[in-house]
């Protein structure tokens, strides 16, 4: 994966943010964002892998946090996760010894990762745009549906993997 | 954090806080990170589904030859998104061509082939299998294992085939060889002279000494040449063949036990095998190619080691060997040893002592130091002494220079006879 993308990602993803910052007039944030900014790339010079993924967290956290206007913050959103995760693609594909059949994994990967992101914009579009009644109860049943739901995925997951043998 | 960690954690705050806010756009900005975790959760890897195998070209061996490994690994159901995938092996073979790590996305309509060469070093050699690990696309979920593809890999020492080597030894075998048997009869070397029987055949007359005579005739004795028994010993005590600064004299003295034990079964003599180290590594007496192949198998498996029991080469159990066989012991040796090797002698053991010179081998590696020549000459002397010693009490000891291959080494000192060779087990 070419490292120009990724950081064309990171800084369309900031520079939306930043707008939207400076048109919703929240100056502590935009300042926040150019901080985390600021972090991204010294991190890249000094080669912290780490940097990118407090990156991610702070952009989220900013597009959470000041929820307007959407129209910025949620290309934003969506291309910071691109940016994070194309950059964990790219480290991979340079560390591994040798990549078998290189453009067909890059090619399904990015193709996995477009209909994940239109997938999850569309959702969030429309959760933004549309509107729907709905009690305090049903909202936080469904919440907790949801909550249960992810717990449960991410506890299956995370048991620890030990090396097994294979079949 | 873990990846998953880190979406997981974002998804789970913006919901609760979303939730507890009433706040809907919280829950429509943690919706592109959900469908981000749920893709990876759909195309999350198992590795039940995977099946795979490597093989070895061959069994064994020479050292310093390559050998080619070949793999395959195949999916049965989902494909693998991500999988690195890296067939294990012993850090002592280098890798010399081929692929035998890498990263793929495998698919049951795609299964994988791959083919790598390995240069082999001496040992036995352990695979334990092909460790793998696969990812969804967005390495959220991991699942890691080992593939059994279990193999072993034999590689003998490298030697040098020898052609001659002279030794006298005191007993022999019936059968007739290439050693001599201290009496006359046919043979090819003159032994003597004796006087003419009837039935002698007429090419054996030895007309100048039955001229000289005048009277009666001579014939010639020839030597007769027996097969022998021979005892190989090898030295595989760290601290006798370690050398200052690391490194050992060791795989020297394996190749030079593999080089006579070719040769002396080459010639039709029964040869053992004893290895003196961390414990005893013992090779039963035995003639033709299938000793010599469990003598290759020992010589490959061998390295060295401690024990306080072998510490001093006393407890050599010399009742393995029959009296009066033949023994060449391969060792730098030590001071301490001495005693014990002339005791050795004095039990009727004929003993001839090849010593690898730890001392020049050790002074090619250090750097030039104004005390180094003196240090030498130290070495020298004590070495000269323990030489001499072991020579009084009719131990023969050859010091071999290890920038002399032991081919050379053994044209040099022992294919032709010499009159010390001949005196070998004499007295």
């Amino acid at each position: 994966m070419s490292r120009p993308w990724i950081r064309l990602s990171a800084a369309a993803s900031v520079s939306s943010l930043a707008v939207g910052m400076w048109l919703s007039g929240e100056l502590v944030w935009l300042a926040a964002v150019v901080l985390s900014a600021t972090l991204l790339v010294l991190g890249a010079w000094r080669g912290r892998r780490w940097t990118t993924t407090a990156w991610f967290v702070l952009q989220v956290t900013v597009v959470a946090a000041v929820g307007q206007p959407a129209a910025l913050l949620l290309p934003a959103l969506l291309l910071a996760l691109v940016s994070w995760d194309l950059e964990d693609f790219g480290s991979r594909l340079r560390q591994a010894p040798n990549v078998i059949d290189q453009s067909g994994v890059v090619r399904r990967h990015l193709w996995v990762l477009a209909l994940s992101s239109v997938v999850g914009a569309t959702l969030s579009g429309a959760a933004l745009l549309g509107r729907l009644r709905l009690s305090f109860a049903a909202a936080a049943g469904l919440g907790l549906l949801a909550l249960a739901g992810l717990s449960r995925l991410i506890r299956t997951r995370q048991t620890p993997t030990n090396l097994r043998s294979g079949t | 954090m873990s990846r998953l960690g880190t979406i997981g954690g974002l998804v789970w705050v913006l919901l609760i806080v979303g939730l507890a806010t009433l706040n809907g756009s919280l829950l429509a900005y943690s919706l592109p990170l959900v469908a981000y975790l749920a893709t990876a959760a759909l195309l999350r890897p198992s590795h039940k589904t995977m099946a795979g195998e490597a093989r070895l070209e061959k069994p064994s061996l020479a050292e310093g030859e390559t050998v080619r490994v070949h793999g395959r690994l195949a999916v049965t159901g989902d494909p693998l998104e991500l999988l690195d995938f890296s067939d294990l092996h012993p850090p002592a073979l280098r890798r010399s061509s081929g692929i035998e790590a890498g990263l793929i996305r495998l698919t049951p309509t795609q299964p994988l082939e791959f083919d790598y060469q390995l240069r082999a070093s001496r040992g036995l050699h352990h695979f334990p299998g092909i460790h793998c690990t696969a990812t969804d696309p967005f390495n959220l979920f991991r699942d890691e294992w080992v593939l059994p593809a279990e193999r072993t890999l034999l590689v003998r020492p490298s030697y040098s085939a020898l052609r001659r080597m002279n030794i006298s030894p005191l007993r022999t075998g019936v059968i007739a060889g290439a050693y001599p048997a201290r009496s006359g009869g046919p043979g090819v070397e003159f032994f003597g002279l004796r006087q003419y029987s009837a039935g002698d055949p007429m090419r054996w007359v030895n007309w100048k000494a039955s001229a000289r005579s005048g009277r009666e005739l001579f014939v010639n004795l020839f030597e007769q040449e027996r097969v022998i028994d021979l005892g190989l010993i090898v030295d595989a005590r760290a601290h006798s063949n370690a050398v200052f600064g690391g490194g050992s004299v060791y795989p020297y003295s394996v190749a030079a036990a593999a080089s006579l034990a070719d040769l002396f079964l080459s010639q039709g003599n029964r040869v053992g095998l004893l290895i003196y180290g961390s414990h005893l590594d013992w090779t039963v007496p035995a003639y033709g190619r299938l000793q010599r192949e469990r003598i290759m198998s020992a010589l490959a498996k061998t390295t060295e080691g401690e024990s306080r029991v072998f510490e001093q080469i006393q407890h050599l159990p010399t009742r393995l060997f029959p009296s009066k066989t033949q023994l060449i012991l391969i060792s730098p040796l030590l001071p301490a040893d001495l005693n014990h090797l002339i005791r050795l002698r004095a039990r009727r053991y004929p003993l001839l002592v090849i010593s690898p010179d730890r001392d020049q081998f050790e002074a090619a590696k250090l750097q030039s130091a104004p005390e180094l020549p003196l240090a030498r000459r130290l070495a020298n002397l004590e070495q000269h002494l323990i030489t001499r010693s072991l020579a009084n009490a009719g131990v023969y000891r050859l010091l071999w220079d290890l920038e002399l291959p032991f081919e050379h080494f053994i044209e040099q000192h022992l294919s032709r006879p010499q009159a010390w060779i001949r005196s070998i087990g004499a007295r």
